[in-house]
């Protein structure tokens, strides 16, 4: 579920790239920093993406430095030189990483399902840390995959419905980014529609195989209509962009208003394309 | 007031054309229509009145255009109840309402209603079933039309954004375009019996 979420490249002017790296590289030294080197593998450009948008509605400046890559010594890379805003995107990165490893280990066996628990245990301490520091998020993703978990038990059928958990859990996120009630409403939103976004996204790439192997899907009763991808699933996608976009529209963007408009009016768009090869 | 020239994007020294067109772009984007069942329509709605008195305070002699507010309210309604709820975001008591109407009574206008809490709610895939079924159960009613055609229009996808792709950004002419034009000058002087650039 991870990766949808990322800038159209071709379109980005050089400066808008070299920010929006910056801030995928930032994000890496914060999660090792604060949660030890193995909490980097839970990196990926969704929360460079929620970094972003954190500090695109904070109004103090954002200077970079060039230093030494953490992962490769012989790479230097562009650093923000202050990290705060990126302390809530690490929490909610550790704390997602943990709660897709409890809910592997429930649906794996075997070999695999001891592999999981092995890990489970390395992160064991990361995950208290950033639940201690950001209890809020804790108990959305915990909330996140209660509901999860309910809905592949009744084997819900309603691409709505199965899209829920998801899409509140992301819109609940998307709110600790303000403190004001009428951005809290907007992020609110738009975290919704994007959480929509990414959960029927990954049920459509992964409808066929699910199929296949007999595992959950909610979209399997849409799968009937052989042009399913075209008649149901892109337009609903399109709808959800749109939303995000228009959410978006009406916050108060202090910075980084390029590269959010890239994510959003490009990205999404893109994203879809290439994923379901429409 | 912040600043009306800041609020439509122009410089100070822009000409009447543009401020106009700054303000067309605007009014489009934040305009009512576009966020019909839409449950930040009230924060659009206030985006669109700061940008009509910035505009008027510019031209300073046109009448601004009037926001029609994304309103729901109909005379003629059986829901009215309903309709001021959905209004005032309150999802939770307008869909209390609308499942205690008993399925025989459930009319195209239910259907509309139902279709606009489930859009607000972010449940765009049945919110698109139940408007579908209000116009099929009343095929001319605009305000019904409206709202399916609105879904079906983004679901075509190509939602405008501000970000230019590609093309010329801002210039329209690179040292190709140049070139080119003296060439071509030089040509058609030389054929009148003159002679623009005298080594070509």
């Amino acid at each position: 579920m991870f990766g949808y979420i990322r800038a159209c490249k071709p379109e980005m002017r050089i400066k808008e790239f070299e920010m929006y790296k910056a801030v995928y590289c930032s994000l890496c030294k914060e999660l090792g920093k604060a949660y030890g080197p193995f909490a980097r593998l839970t990196l990926s450009y969704d929360f460079a993406f929620l970094a972003i948008l954190n500090m695109s509605l904070k109004k103090d400046g954002c200077t970079l430095s060039k230093k030494m890559c953490t992962c490769n010594p012989l790479k230097k890379c562009q650093y923000l030189d202050d990290r705060s805003d990126l302390s809530m995107p690490a929490a909610a990165a550790m704390i997602m990483l943990y709660y897709k490893l409890l809910d592997n280990i429930d649906d794996e066996k075997g070999i695999k399902r001891i592999g999981y628990r092995i890990v489970k245990g390395v992160y064991s301490s990361a995950h208290k840390k950033a639940a201690k520091q950001y209890p809020e998020i804790e108990y959305i993703f915990a909330e996140y995959i209660k509901g999860q978990k309910k809905l592949e038990r009744e084997n819900c059928q309603s691409a709505d419905a199965a899209a829920d958990p998801t899409a509140k859990a992301l819109s609940a996120v998307f709110e600790i980014c303000s403190d004001d009630d009428m951005e809290k409403r907007v992020l609110s939103r738009m975290g919704y529609c994007m959480g929509r976004y990414i959960y029927l996204l990954d049920a459509a790439c992964d409808l066929l195989e699910d199929i296949k192997k007999d595992s959950y899907n909610p979209l399997k009763s849409y799968a009937e209509d052989k042009d399913y991808l075209k008649n149901m699933i892109v337009p609903q996608l399109y709808i959800c962009a749109a939303e995000v976009a228009k959410a978006m529209e009406l916050l108060d963007i202090k910075k980084f208003k390029n590269i959010l408009d890239n994510i959003i009016y490009l990205g999404l768009e893109d994203t879809l394309k290439k994923e379901l090869k429409v | 007031m912040k600043d009306p020239y800041e609020i439509l994007g122009v410089s100070k020294n822009a000409t009447d054309e543009e401020i106009k067109n700054a303000y067309r772009a605007l009014a489009r984007k934040y305009h009512p229509d576009s966020y019909a069942d839409n449950p930040l329509a009230d924060l659009a709605g206030e985006k669109m009145k700061e940008i009509n008195e910035a505009y008027d305070a510019i031209m300073n002699t046109r009448k601004g255009k009037k926001s029609k507010g994304g309103s729901y309210s109909n005379p003629n309604s059986k829901f009215s109840d309903i309709r001021e709820l959905i209004m005032q975001n309150r999802l939770d008591d307008a869909q209390m309402l609308l499942d205690g109407v008993p399925f025989d009574r459930r009319d195209a206008e239910w259907y509309f209603l139902n279709g606009s809490v489930l859009y607000k709610r972010g449940w765009f895939n049945d919110a698109y079933s139940s408007f579908s079924t209000a116009v099929r159960l009343e095929p001319n009613n605009p305000e019904y039309r409206q709202a399916l055609a609105n879904m079906q229009r983004q679901g075509a996808g190509g939602f405008n954004g501000p970000y230019r792709t590609g093309g010329n950004m801002g210039g329209s002419c690179t040292g190709c375009d140049v070139c080119q034009g003296l060439i071509c000058a030089d040509c058609c002087c030389e054929c009148l019996g003159g002679d623009l650039i005298r080594c070509c």
